[in-house]
C-alpha cells in the first residue's frame, strides 16, 4: 500500500478515535463545585487542594474543587481576552491574582470582581495586603500568602569572610556590599543573585519603596503622574544595585531558570533577600540544613526606610460573572477567613504562610524550625509582617518595574549616569502608562 | 493557455467557486478581525474604559522609546539573521547534493529536527544551555576561550546573539529544503560541462547554480522577512526582551500593551497596522529587486 | 592528483555535514537525555542518561492529563491538516488555472493577510468565538487555521507545474472540475501535499498561544499547553518531568517527518520552480 494512503488512513482513524473519547466528566447535578485557576503544583494548587478537604469536612459533602493549573501571565492573558470580549461564560469562579497586578486588573476591569467589603471581615487580614485588594474603600480580593520579607543568609559563609551575625542586625545596603566585597575576596561566593533585567525591579525596588511608606506616584492622582528623578528611594537603590554590579558581586542569572535557585541552594550565593515564601525553596536543599539564617530587611542608609516590607504574594478574587458567587463567597469565608486547623496544615505541608491574624497565634507557626538553627520562622516573618507599611499600588506597578528593569543596564554600563537614568525610567514610564 | 478573455462566464467564474471556502475563512478569521482592529487603533484602552483618539496613538508611536527600541530590532535581526541563515542554509543544500553521499537521508533529518521541535522544548533547551553556568560557558571555559562565564542574558549583544543562534539553529534545516528541492530542479549538465572547461565546484556554483535559483532565494527569504518581523516565539520563551528591552520586537511589545500593560488594544492594534506596512513595503521591495525580466 | 583533491574535498563534506548535524541534533538529545535524570542532574549538566525516567513519567501522568492531551493534540491537528490541506489547495487550483484580474486582485488581498502579528488579532478573534459560543472547544482552535494563506501560497506555487494539456483532455471527456481536482490534481500532486501535511501539521501541532487563550479546562488542552505550563509552574521547576512531558509532545512529530522525509523534498520541488 501506498505510504501516503496509510497515512492518511491513520490520520482520520486517530481523528474520529479521539472524537469519540468522552470530554472529561463535567458535574452533575445537584453537586456543589466551583473552579479554581491559579499557578504552582506544589504551593497554591496544593493549598487550595486542602482548603477543599476542610470545605468537605465542614459539612459540604458534596463539595468539588476543579483546580485547573494556569501560569500566572496565562492568567491575564485569558481574563483580560474575555472580559475585553464581554464574554465570561468560560471563566472560574475564583482566580489567583499577583498583588503587584491586583489593582491594575481591578480597576481596569471594573465591575468583573466580586465586592466582598461586607462578606469578609477583612481586619483580621494583615492590612497591607488588603490594600492590594482596595479600589474606591471596596474590597474584592480574600489575602492569601504573605509577602513579608528578609535578608537570608548562609552563616558559613557570613563567618568565613570574619563576620557574624550582630553585623547584619539593622544592615545599610550600603554596609551590605562592604561585607559582600570582603565575602567575595575571602571566599570567591558570590553575594547576591538578580537579573536587571527581570523581576529585578520587582523584588529589589519595590521592596524598598513600599518599605519608605510611599509608593512611585500617587496611586489616587487620576495621571498616577511619577517623578523619578526627585526619588530619592530610587537613585539610592539604582546606585547600590550599581556597586553590587560592577564590583562582580552578583550571581548573573535569569531569575526563572532552574541555575539561580541551584546557585543558591548549593551555597554560591550568600545573602537571598526575599520574602517568606522563598523559604521552602531554600529548604529543598535538606543537606543545608542549619546553614541558613535570617535578619530582618536591609535599610537605606539615606532615604528613610524601613526594616518592614512585602515581596510578591498573591490574594484569591471571586468574579462576579461566577454563577455560584453565594457558594464561592461562603467557601472563602468558611476556610480562607475562619479555619485555623487549615492554615496549620498548609503551613505544615506547604510552608504557606497566610496573611489571616488569628492563624498566627498558633503552635504551628511558633515552632522551632531546624533548618533554621532552631529560629520560629514563621512567627518571626509574621510578627514583621503587621508592621509593613500599607502603600496603594495603584494601576500603573508593572509599568514602573517595566520602565526601571529596561533601563537599569544603561546605568551599570556607564552609558548614562544617574540623572540620564532617572530621565529614561521618566520616559519610559510616561510612554507606557 | 486558451485566451482568458475567450472564456464564457462559467468559466469566468470557476476560481470564484473553487476558492469560496478559503475566501470565507480568511475573511472571517483574518481580514475582519484584522480591519476590525484598524477601528480599535483610534482608541486608547485601559482595559474596559476607552477614548477616542483620532491619529494619537500613530504619534505616539514614534516618540516611545520602547517600540523605537522594539523596531531597530526588529531591523537589526532582519539584517543580521535572515542572510546568515539563508546563506548556511544553500551551502548545507550544496554540501548535500554532492554526488553520490551516504546517508543522506540522516543528515537531512538531523539539520530538520530543530523545526519540528516545539518551541516550549527549544526554548527551555537554550536557555538551560546558555545559563551562567550552563553548558555553553563550561564549554568554552574547558576550550580555554573565556576566564569568567558569559552573561549570555544579562549583556544587550550576548542575548542578541543567543536570538540569532536560536533561530539560525531552527529554521536554517527548514529552509535548506527548499533549497535541495530547487537544486533538483536544475539540470547538472551545465555545471558540470563547465566543471570540465576548468571551473571548480564552488565557482560553477556561484556562477552557474545561483542565478537558476534566484525564485527560491525569493522566496525563502520573502518568507524569512516575514517571520523575523513578526519575531515573537523566541522572544516570550527565551529572553521576555531584555535585558534592557536589548530583545525586544514590535510583535512582543504589542502583545506586551495588550496583556500584560495596561491592557491597551487601541495602541496595539496600531502598532500592528504599522508592522504590515513595513512587512508589505519590504516583501515589494525584496521582489521588484530580484524581478529583472 | 585531481582524483586526491577530490577526495579530500569529499572527506571534508562528509566532516562539515556531520559536525553541523551533531549540533542540530544536540539540543533534541539533550532533551531526551534530560528525561532520564533528576532536575538535580538536569542543572548539573548531566549529559548522558540516568535512572530517573520511570520517576519522571509517573510524576507527569499523574498530575497531568497527558494521555488526553495527546489525543486533543492529535484531534486538532489531523482535522486542522485534512481541512486546510482541501481548502488551500482548491483555492489554489482556482487561483492558478483560472486567473482573471479580479481572481489576482482577490489573490493579493489575500497574501497580506500573511503579514498580519497573530497578537493584533487575539481579542476580536476571541470576540467572535465567544459569540458563536464556542470559546473552549477544538472548533475554535481549528477555524482559524483552516484557511492556511501560506498553504495557499505553497500549493499555487506547485501547480504551475501540472499541464494544462492534462487538465483540458479532461475537460473534453466532459468531467466536471470537482472531479478534474479529485482524479487528476491531487493524485498527480500527492508530494506536495505530503509536503504540505508535514508542515500543517508542524505548525497546528506546535501552535501555543492561540490554543493557550481559548481552551480553559484541562480536559481541552493541547499537549503543547499542558507541558508548557511544567515550566511556568511554580518557583522550584521540576525540570526531569518537563523533559519527560516535551519528548512526548516531540515523538509524533519527529516520527511524522522521518516517515515522509522524502516525499517532503519532492514536494517542495515543484514550489520553487520558476
Amino acid at each position: 500500500m501506498n505510504k501516503h494512503v496509510v497515512l492518511a488512513v491513520l490520520m482520520s482513524a486517530v481523528c474520529s478515535l479521539s472524537a469519540a473519547l468522552p470530554a472529561a466528566a463535567s458535574s452533575s447535578a445537584g453537586e456543589e463545585s466551583l473552579t479554581v485557576w491559579c499557578w504552582d503544583e506544589n504551593f497554591n494548587i496544593a493549598a487550595m487542594k486542602t482548603a477543599e478537604k476542610y470545605y468537605k469536612e465542614a459539612g459540604h459533602e458534596n463539595f468539588t474543587l476543579n483546580i485547573v493549573n494556569t501560569a500566572e501571565e496565562d492568567i491575564q492573558t485569558k481574563i483580560s481576552t474575555a472580559f475585553s470580549a464581554g464574554v465570561t461564560d468560560d471563566l472560574p469562579d475564583i482566580i489567583l491574582m499577583g498583588d503587584s497586578w491586583a489593582n491594575m486588573y481591578l480597576q481596569n476591569f471594573e465591575g468583573c470582581f466580586a465586592d466582598l467589603t461586607d462578606q469578609i471581615d477583612f481586619s483580621e487580614f494583615a492590612q497591607y495586603k488588603v490594600s492590594c485588594f482596595t479600589v474606591n474603600d471596596r474590597v474584592y480580593g480574600i489575602p492569601f500568602d504573605s509577602g513579608s520579607a528578609g535578608l537570608f543568609y548562609r552563616k558559613d559563609i557570613l563567618e568565613a569572610a570574619g563576620y557574624s551575625a550582630e553585623d547584619l542586625e539593622n544592615v545599610t545596603w550600603e554596609r551590605l556590599v562592604e561585607i559582600g566585597k570582603d565575602i567575595r575576596e575571602k571566599t570567591g561566593k558570590y553575594v547576591i543573585s538578580f537579573d536587571p533585567n527581570s523581576s529585578c525591579s520587582f523584588v529589589l525596588m519595590d521592596s524598598v519603596m513600599q518599605a519608605s511608606g510611599e509608593w512611585f506616584y500617587d496611586a489616587s492622582d487620576e495621571e498616577q503622574n511619577a517623578d523619578f528623578a526627585n526619588n530619592a528611594v530610587v537613585r539610592e537603590m539604582s546606585m547600590i544595585l550599581k556597586e553590587f554590579w560592577n564590583n562582580d558581586l552578583v550571581y548573573r542569572s535569569e531569575s526563572r531558570d532552574a541555575s539561580s535557585v541551584g546557585a543558591v541552594q548549593e551555597g554560591e550565593v550568600a545573602f537571598v533577600p526575599n520574602a517568606i515564601w522563598y523559604a521552602p525553596t531554600l529548604m529543598a536543599a535538606k543537606d543545608a540544613s542549619g546553614l541558613w539564617d535570617y535578619a530582618p530587611f536591609p535599610v537605606l542608609e539615606e532615604a528613610d526606610t524601613s526594616p518592614y516590607t512585602n515581596i510578591g504574594g498573591s490574594s484569591w478574587v471571586i468574579l462576579e460573572s461566577s454563577k455560584q458567587k453565594e457558594l464561592a463567597i461562603d467557601f472563602m469565608k468558611t476556610i480562607w477567613a475562619g479555619n485555623t486547623d487549615f492554615y496549620d496544615d498548609i503551613l505544615l505541608n506547604q510552608a504557606a504562610v497566610s496573611t489571616w491574624l488569628p492563624a498566627s497565634g498558633s503552635d504551628v507557626y511558633n515552632a522551632p524550625n531546624e533548618f533554621f538553627g532552631g529560629k520560629a520562622i514563621y512567627a518571626d516573618f509574621a510578627s514583621w509582617g503587621e508592621f509593613i507599611p500599607s502603600v496603594a499600588y495603584g494601576t500603573n506597578t508593572w509599568t514602573v518595574n517595566n520602565a526601571i528593569d529596561s533601563n537599569l543596564i544603561d546605568y551599570f554600563d556607564d552609558v548614562v549616569d544617574l540623572d540620564g537614568l532617572m530621565n529614561n525610567i521618566q520616559a519610559t514610564y510616561d510612554s507606557l502608562k | 493557455m486558451t485566451g482568458k478573455k475567450s472564456r464564457p462566464t462559467h468559466i469566468r467564474t470557476v476560481w470564484f467557486r473553487l476558492s469560496l471556502p478559503m475566501i470565507i475563512c480568511v475573511a472571517s478569521f483574518m481580514l475582519y478581525p484584522f480591519v476590525y482592529s484598524l477601528v480599535l487603533s483610534f482608541y486608547s484602552h485601559k482595559g474596559l474604559a476607552s477614548s477616542f483618539v483620532g491619529a494619537g496613538n500613530y504619534v505616539k508611536m514614534f516618540h516611545d522609546p520602547t517600540f523605537v527600541k522594539a523596531l531597530g530590532n526588529n531591523l537589526l535581526f532582519l539584517a543580521i539573521q535572515v542572510p546568515l541563515m539563508l546563506v548556511l542554509a544553500l551551502f548545507l543544500a550544496y554540501l548535500l547534493e554532492t554526488k553520490d553521499l551516504k546517508w543522506v537521508g540522516f543528515y537531512r533529518t538531523a539539520l530538520f529536527l530543530p523545526c519540528v521541535t516545539s518551541l516550549v522544548a527549544y526554548s527551555l533547551v537554550f536557555r538551560t544551555m546558555f545559563q551562567f553556568d550552563g553548558l555553553v560557558n563550561r564549554l568554552l571555559k574547558a576550550m580555554g576561550f573565556i576566564s569568567a562565564p558569559l552573561p549570555w542574558f544579562t549583556s544587550r549583544a550576548l542575548a542578541r546573539a543567543v536570538v540569532i543562534l536560536a533561530l539560525c539553529w531552527r529554521w536554517t534545516g527548514y529552509n535548506m529544503m527548499y533549497y535541495i528541492a530547487g537544486l533538483q530542479n536544475i539540470s547538472k549538465e551545465l555545471t558540470e560541462a563547465a566543471m570540465i572547461d576548468g571551473c571548480s565546484r564552488l565557482n560553477a556554483f556561484i556562477r552557474i547554480v545561483i542565478p537558476q535559483l534566484k525564485p527560491v532565494i525569493v522566496f525563502t527569504s520573502v518568507t524569512s522577512t516575514i517571520g523575523t518581523l513578526q519575531l515573537f516565539d523566541e522572544i516570550t520563551m527565551l529572553t521576555e526582551g531584555g535585558p534592557g528591552n536589548g530583545t525586544m520586537t514590535v510583535s512582543y511589545y504589542i502583545y506586551k500593551q495588550s496583556f500584560e500593560l495596561n491592557n491597551n488594544y487601541g495602541y496595539s492594534a496600531a502598532m500592528s497596522w504599522v508592522i504590515v506596512a513595513i512587512v508589505a513595503l519590504l516583501s515589494l521591495i525584496q521582489l521588484r529587486v530580484t524581478r529583472e525580466e | 592528483m585531481a582524483k586526491n583533491k577530490k577526495r579530500v574535498s569529499r572527506v571534508l563534506t562528509y566532516i562539515v555535514l556531520t559536525l553541523v548535524s551533531l549540533i542540530s541534533i544536540f539540543p533534541c538529545y539533550w532533551m531526551f537525555i534530560s528525561a532520564f535524570n533528576s532536575t538535580e542532574q538536569i542543572v548539573g549538566g548531566r549529559m548522558i542518561p540516568s535512572t530517573h525516567l520511570m520517576e519522571n513519567l509517573r510524576n507527569l501522568f499523574d498530575t497531568y492529563p497527558i494521555v488526553q492531551g495527546v489525543l486533543n493534540s492529535m484531534k486538532i491537528s489531523c482535522i486542522t491538516v485534512m481541512s486546510s490541506l482541501l481548502i488551500a489547495s482548491l483555492a489554489a487550483y482556482g487561483f492558478e488555472k483560472f486567473r482573471t484580474d479580479h481572481s489576482e486582485k482577490v489573490y493579493n488581498v489575500i497574501l497580506i493577510g500573511m503579514m498580519v502579528p497573530f497578537s493584533a488579532l487575539v481579542v476580536p478573534l476571541y470576540r467572535m468565538m465567544a459569540k458563536s459560543g464556542i470559546v473552549n472547544t477544538h472548533a475554535a482552535v481549528i477555524l482559524p487555521a483552516a484557511g492556511s494563506i501560506f498553504l495557499l501560497f505553497f500549493f499555487r506555487q506547485n501547480f504551475r507545474t501540472i499541464p494544462d494539456e492534462i487538465l483540458e483532455s479532461a475537460r473534453i471527456d466532459g468531467a466536471g472540475e470537482l472531479r478534474i481536482f479529485a482524479t487528476i490534481v491531487i493524485p498527480t500532486m500527492r508530494a506536495t501535499y505530503a509536503a504540505a501535511a508535514i508542515y500543517a501539521f508542524m505548525m497546528s501541532w506546535n501552535n501555543y498561544m492561540w490554543p493557550m487563550i481559548i481552551l480553559s479546562s484541562d480536559a481541552k488542552k493541547t499537549i503543547i499547553v499542558l507541558v508548557s505550563k511544567i515550566v511556568t509552574s511554580g518557583y522550584y521547576p521540576d525540570y526531569g518531568v518537563q523533559m519527560a512531558g516535551l519528548v512526548i509532545a516531540t515523538i509524533p512529530i519527529a516520527a511524522i517527518f522521518m516517515f515522509l522525509q522524502k516525499s517532503f523534498v519532492e514536494g517542495l520541488t515543484g514550489s520553487v520552480k520558476g
